[in-house]
């Protein structure tokens, strides 16, 4: 009988990863993580552009609202520039709607108190027109004859602008379009 | 020494893993999970898109609506200063690369008021019906399009309205 020294004794097999296991365990984990990471990623994207557009029209809808009342109820349009008008409600009080392109807001101005009925609007311009119409459901501009305008003529006023949102911090195609001619019921 | 057996299996089990049962229970679940999580998404997106069409059809109705205000009634029945259709687009103000989005057909028509009961003033009163048609796949095949439409109706009267409440 051969006795063995302890020292060779059989070790228990001690298990692990071999290089080639951890490498591909690796590999697969990446690609799942990826995956979870652009899944969750657009699922974001995709809750706050409908986040984004809920708050466009409901901003939008709420400052023609506003808009409408007002111009339809006023007794005439005092002062005009494309991004400004000034008008005379029916109280006799002064009502100023303003879009300030560099904060990209629009303000209306009541009794001494102003309120922002738009914000992130990137584009708004203001048009006056008479009340004499053309063809094709088109108006003629509020001009004198030197092409300047002339309020007292005014009796439509056009107005148009683009609102938009960020999705992580960049902007994109969550715009929001309003264009509405409104006549002063004067 | 005495190895319990139910020991034995149960490490057995564990290192096995899953089972293939387990593993298509789970990955039917999961496939389960994600298609009705996605459709969810693209209805949202759909309702959010049809909203927003027919806030513009909207729009593009009360405009005008609000010019026939200044239209005297020989302009309103006797000329051809309003058009039967015309066309307006989605996006008015796109710039140079911008699309215009989808197009919107806009009819409008002036006949007469249906008085019921009778009126004696009823031919000097005219209904003016404007409707916007506009379909879901603009640019793309028309074979599977689907129709919008929106109409509204105003009417408008030859004195003015307050002269006949006033006078009948």
């Amino acid at each position: 009988m051969i006795l063995l020294p302890a020292t060779i004794k059989p070790r228990p097999r001690r298990s692990g990863f071999a290089l080639l296991e951890m490498q591909i365990a690796l590999g697969l984990a990446s690609l799942v993580l990826a995956g979870v990471a652009s899944f969750s990623l657009f699922t974001l994207r995709s809750f706050v552009a409908l986040g984004n557009y809920s708050d466009l029209d409901r901003s939008s809808r709420n400052a023609l609202d506003v808009l409408t009342r007002d111009i339809r109820q006023s007794r005439e349009l005092t002062y005009f520039r494309t991004n400004k008008l000034s008008l005379t409600a029916n109280d006799m009080s002064t009502l100023v709607y303003e879009y300030n392109p560099s904060a990209a807001t629009l303000t209306r101005t009541s009794g001494g108190h102003s309120s922002v009925l738009l914000e992130q609007c990137d584009f708004l311009t203001f048009a006056i027109y008479q009340r004499k119409p053309m063809a094709d459901m088109k108006f003629y501009p509020a001009t004198n004859f030197s092409g300047v305008a002339d309020l007292s003529i005014a009796k439509l006023i056009d107005v148009s602008w683009r609102c938009s949102r960020t999705i992580l911090a960049l902007k994109v195609n969550t715009e929001s379009v309003q264009t509405a001619k409104i006549v002063i019921r004067n | 020494m005495k190895i319990e057996p139910s020991a034995s299996r149960a490490f057995r089990r564990w290192k096995l893993g899953f089972s293939l049962i387990e593993t298509i229970v789970g990955a039917c679940i999961l496939a389960i999970v994600l298609v009705s999580f996605f459709a969810g998404l693209s209805g949202s997106f759909g309702l959010t898109l049809a909203a927003r069409e027919n806030l513009r059809a909207t729009q593009i109705m009360l405009d005008r609506m609000e010019t026939v205000r200044l239209y005297t009634w020989n302009q309103l029945l006797y000329s051809n200063m309003i058009p039967a259709t015309t066309t307006e687009s989605y996006y008015p103000l796109a710039r140079s690369g911008e699309s215009t989005g989808i197009t919107y057909r806009v009819s409008m028509v002036v006949t007469n008021a249906g008085m019921n009961p009778a009126a004696t003033y009823a031919d000097r009163l005219r209904a003016v019906t404007v409707s916007v048609f506009w379909t879901n796949n603009f640019g793309s095949s028309q074979t599977n399009a689907l129709v919008r439409s929106r109409s509204m109706t105003t009417y408008s009267a030859r004195d003015g309205v307050q002269n006949y409440v006033y006078n009948n």
